[in-house]
């Protein structure tokens, strides 16, 4: 690299850098010559630490005698022949990729050897030292980092030899001790004499030289350096001082040296505040430093609990672990900081939210219980409390009292790792229904909430993936180890819950809220556990109270969760899929037949009940059917037919006309599925395609005709069925004849129900208060949805594209709540046709255009907001064309030669007065950016083609302000430079 | 004294910093404030509702999944299968 200075090959650096030679030959030459000259061996070093910055200049011995170091240093950077900005320490590449490992490991051999003699000598040390801090001042950054991290480095490995000085000197004095003890007479006095006089020596290294090394270089270097105006100099002092307190705590540990660390915490970059709080960790986590860290706690406590909030994901999640770490020792974290914590376990972040979770284990579930647990212990009950019960009635007072959360996944998410009797069933079970837990006896809201983190739970280990947003805990395959692991957690839940779960079942059967939870459970079993263990008796029993929960519920949750765990036994090779298809066949007949006892009944007007029982019946019925193909069993089709055919002649119950029509659209559904894909029966594809239709053509009634609530559902009815039975059927030519293509008349009203349903205006103040959030977002999202329905029609080119014209007129006013949709419907209309798509596009600005126009009595105010508005949108139309000008080219000047057209446009002759629509000038004059050179200016230009339909305009004035607009796009296309185009 | 680097810098790549430390002023403005460098906690969805949400109406889900939800895998498949633009179509017309 054209950075290794020339003399690197056999230089130093040249070793250091390239770690040719293990680093302790370099380390032991260098002693030897310093033994022969030491003068020449100290210039070696410091030369070997310029190059290290990158600096090409030569030390020479006079520069290097020269007291005025700065000239020196000055010097050496007129020769630092630097041919960009970088230095080894931040050069990137393979070669440089261990330099600094590399530097850091030769400083700690070098000390190491000479720390008998030489670091003593009163020569080498001073010049070292001296240089460094001479250097480390230097305005050249290379100088100021490479040699910041080289004093810091220092200390470090002075450290180590002031530990082992330490060490000896306490030996030394024990023995003298213990020498001088003896009597007179038995005292050996040459011994004393020796152990006195190396007491003397290594006292004198220890206080006398190498305290006052460190001290130079803190004095000199860290104080300045540690508030450098470059971060990763800042970085490098506040980790080695945590190194340096952490392990000569009798030197460091103070608060003159920890207020540094206590300050950087308030650092702007995020990567030095990392640094302090990592520093920290490292004394937090020694409960012996409890003592020293006392008033600095007391100091900086407020600002440390703060950081749990750093803008910065990992100083933030380093922030959680460092008050983890404070609870080791210390009763410094009042409840007011820990409930900070608490609230992170609900954080979307997934790694704050799992060092959140850390967190309330380790205080919340352990800490805090410790006295109540070592109580229990004590009283040794006969009842059958245990300690698991303990904690779990904790974690339900914990998830009941948040006030941020209401539901167990994210919680579950985040203790996941960390607590343990989120995997321990048998507990739980216990709590749920024993009778024998005394004052742990859950009430009514407990229950659900253990339901809750219960169910959460059984995901969680049966292998699903965590909730929407805390990503995948690993991206990589599972192990062996892992899988087995997984097969084995499965194993043991399903073992569990198949002797248990009917007993819940039956408990909560009746409680919406609890049973929608647990009958989702099955799904989450190893079925073959029924089969191994001969446990069938337990699944006849849980078949026999999901079936009592299906007749008894009407919650389309609870309805549907149950259809798909009956559908979990049914599609298995096991033996134990006869059982729960008996099961199934013997439900789906009496719900059948309950159906078509109800029906005339229920269509009755003014039989509210018995309106009540069909549409609980028909709901039923979906439910199943949503999971199920049960045609075979169910001949339903008639009757729902009928139901929507009367729907359609007179007014019925409108959730029986909604779930009817939803009905229908699944029996078509899995009709199509049911046919032979390589040979369909051509009769029955004739008849669905005829059903389709009438579905079709009956939704299409209701949607002009229905409420709300019915129009919807029709709506999406119209929509998916428009899919399912699209052109793209052809993938298969045997379906070509089922393909339905709707009437405009039909398109047009379902484009207009988009619009008078997602983008009319709202009726202000609905909703009101923070309570109602919840119902405002979902009538979003229920607008959302609408609204995609009809976007996949146009993005699959499964409807006219410019009947989206209207629509995307919306991309701006709407950008909040539809914004992603609308661009989403632009995007993929552009990857149909892009002429296509700008031609729709042009399309909505006219009507645009013209709407405003009517508004304001035929005249357009052009310095209005609305019109600035409508130039905004055709600006970001253009835009959205794409960044290749050749690809968007034909439709761009499509797009300006209709444009023009449009605006010239006239009902009679010309009589004077510019066209009516001669303003949407200023419109075509927003997007003259995309146009290239010779599609503005060029012979076949727009420039010429506008000038050819002017002329049927005769003589224009020349300065009629009502003509402006004209003089602008005209303006636009030749560009400000007013020349003449050049071809 | 600078004088000496700045007379040749404009040629150079060599990196000077003229000021080496952060103010006393700036510093002490650091302690006083952190408001930048905090922000408030972004929670996970309050409800199973809005988890639900958080999961199905993005816009990409919105456009691979029927206008319902609800369904199981085999009539999910049905509409899926029907998203594309790939497919034998003689009435395409040119861009």
């Amino acid at each position: 690299s054209n950075i290794i200075p020339e003399l690197a090959e056999d230089s130093m650096y040249g070793y250091v850098l390239s770690g040719r030679a293990a680093l302790q030959v370099v380390v032991d030459e260098w002693i030897d010559e310093y033994k022969k000259d030491r003068e020449k061996a100290v210039v070696d070093l410091i030369q070997f630490f310029v190059q290290c910055c990158g600096c090409k200049g030569k030390l020479s011995q006079i520069m290097f005698a020269n007291q005025d170091k700065v000239k020196s240093i000055r010097k050496l950077t007129e020769s630092f022949d630097e041919e960009s900005g970088e230095y080894p320490l931040i050069q990137g590449g393979p070669l440089f990729k261990k330099f600094k490992s590399n530097l850091l490991e030769f400083i700690e051999r070098l000390i190491r050897g000479c720390k008998h003699n030489i670091i003593y000598d009163e020569y080498m040390m001073d010049n070292v030292i001296s240089w460094l801090l001479a250097l480390s001042d230097s305005q050249v950054r290379a100088f100021r980092h490479t040699c910041t991290l080289i004093g810091m480095t220092l200390v470090t490995s002075l450290i180590d030899i002031a530990k082992m000085v330490q060490m000896d000197l306490e030996n030394t004095e024990r023995q003298l001790e213990t020498e001088l003890k003896k009597g007179q007479a038995k005292r050996a006095f040459a011994k004393v004499e020796r152990l006195q006089s190396k007491q003397k020596e290594l006292r004198s290294h220890l206080d006398g030289f190498l305290t006052d090394f460190m001290s130079q270089i803190f004095s000199g270097l860290f104080v300045h350096r540690y508030r450098d105006c470059r971060a990763e100099i800042r970085s490098i002092c506040i980790q080695e001082l945590g190194h340096w307190m952490k392990h000569l705590p009798s030197h460091f540990l103070k608060d003159q040296y920890l207020k540094y660390v206590g300050w950087t915490l308030h650092d702007r970059h995020a990567e030095v505040r990392l640094k302090s709080v990592l520093a920290l960790q490292g004394l937090y986590m020694i409960e012996d430093f409890a003592q020293q860290l006392e008033l600095f706690t007391a100091r900086f406590k407020n600002r440390i609990v703060e950081m749990v909030h750093d803008k910065e994901e990992n100083v933030a999640v380093q922030a959680v672990k460092l008050i983890s770490f404070m609870l080791n020792s210390f009763d410094v974290l009042e409840n007011a900081d820990c409930e900070v914590v608490y609230q992170l376990v609900f954080a979307n972040n997934r790694n704050i939210s799992h060092a959140a979770g850390e967190f309330l284990h380790k205080k919340l579930l352990t800490e805090d219980l410790e006295e109540v647990l070592k109580e229990h212990r004590a009283a040794r009950h006969t009842r059958k409390i245990r300690e698991p019960h303990i904690i779990l009635k904790e974690l339900l007072r914990f998830f009941l009292e948040n006030e941020v959360s209401e539901h167990g996944a994210y919680m579950v998410d985040s203790l996941w790792e960390t607590v343990e009797v989120l995997r321990d069933w048998k507990s739980m079970t216990e709590l749920l229904l024993s009778d024998e837990l005394g004052e742990l006896a859950l009430n009514d809201e407990e229950e659900g909430a253990l339901i809750e983190i219960m169910t959460c739970a059984i995901k969680r280990a049966a292998g699903e993936d965590p909730p929407p947003g805390r990503g995948k805990p690993r991206q990589r395959e599972l192990n062996t180890k892992e899988r087995r692991q997984l097969e084995a957690d499965r194993n043991s839940l399903t073992k569990h819950f198949i002797a248990e779960l009917p007993e819940l079942l039956s408990k909560f059967s009746t409680d919406e809220q609890k049973i929608v939870s647990l009958v989702e459970i099955p799904q989450y079993f190893h079925l073959e556990v029924y089969v191994e263990h001969r446990l069938n008796k337990f699944l006849e029993l849980l078949l026999k109270y999901m079936h009592d929960i299906v007749g008894k519920h009407s919650d389309a949750d609870v309805l549907r969760n149950c259809a798909f765990t009956y559908r979990y036994f049914i599609n298995n090779e096991l033996s134990i899929q006869t059982t729960a298809a008996v099961a199934f066949r013997q439900l789906i007949d009496e719900l059948v037949s309950s159906f078509h006892s109800l029906i005339t009944d229920g269509l009755e007007s003014e039989n509210e009940q018995g309106e009540f029982k069909l549409l609980v019946a028909m709901k039923r019925l979906y439910a199943f059917y949503q999971a199920h193909d049960i045609t075979d069993l169910a001949d339903i089709e008639k009757d729902v037919s009928a139901i929507i055919t009367k729907a359609n002649q007179q007014q019925i119950n409108d959730d029986i006309t909604a779930t009817a029509v939803m009905l229908m659209q699944v029996i078509l559904s899995w009709a199509l599925y049911r046919t032979n894909p390589s040979e369909p029966s051509k009769s029955e594809l004739k008849k669905l395609r005829k059903s389709v239709v009438q579905l079709i053509q009956q939704c299409d009634e209701l949607i002009q005709f229905g409420v709300a609530g019915v129009q919807k559902e029709a709506f999406i009815t119209v929509c998916d069925m428009l899919i399912i039975f699209a052109p793209q059927l052809k993938q298969n030519q045997n379906y070509s004849s089922l393909i339905v293509v709707p009437d405009k008349s039909v398109q047009i009203r379902l484009r207009d129900y988009v619009m008078t349903t997602v983008f009319a205006e709202e009726e202000p103040a609905q909703f009101q208060d923070d309570e109602d959030e919840e119902a405002k977002t979902e009538v979003l999202i229920e607008k959302r949805r609408v609204l995609a329905s009809f976007g996949k029609l146009i993005a699959f080119n499964i409807i006219e594209m410019r009947l989206a014209a209207p629509i995307f007129a919306q991309y701006v006013k709407s950008y909040q709540d539809y914004g992603d949709i609308v661009k989403q419907m632009m995007s993929k209309a552009r990857e149909l046709n892009r002429t296509k798509c700008m031609r729709t596009q042009l399309l909505s600005l006219e009507q645009l255009f013209e709407e405003l126009r009517d508004q304001n009595e035929g005249r357009i105010d052009r310095s209005s907001e609305e019109w600035t508005k409508i130039k905004d949108l055709a600006h970001r139309f253009a835009l959205m064309a794409g960044v290749d000008n050749y690809k968007s080219r034909q439709a761009v000047v499509t797009f300006h030669r209709e444009g023009i057209i449009y605006c010239l446009l006239r009902n009679g002759p010309p009589d004077g007065s510019p066209p009516s629509n001669i303003v949407f000038f200023d419109i075509l004059a927003e997007t003259t950016f995309k146009l290239m050179d010779i599609d503005k200016k060029g012979p076949k230009g727009l420039l010429a083609f506008l000038e050819e339909q002017l002329m049927k305009e005769g003589e224009i004035p020349e300065d009629e302000i009502e003509w402006g607009p004209l003089r602008t796009y005209r303006t636009a296309l030749v560009g400000s430079m007013s020349e003449p185009y050049m071809y | 004294d600078t004088s000496d680097y700045t007379r040749t810098r404009k040629k150079r790549k060599l990196v000077i910093d003229q000021e080496k430390q952060l103010s006393s002023d700036f510093i002490r403005r650091e302690l006083d404030s952190t408001n930048d460098i905090v922000q408030a906690p972004s929670f996970a969805p309050p409800s199973r509702k809005s988890m639900h949400w958080k999961a199905t109406a993005g816009v990409d889900k919105l456009f691979s999944t029927p206008g319902r939800p609800g369904l199981g895998v085999q009539l999910n498949k049905l509409l899926t299968h029907n998203l594309t633009l790939n497919f034998p179509n003689e009435e395409d017309e040119e861009d």
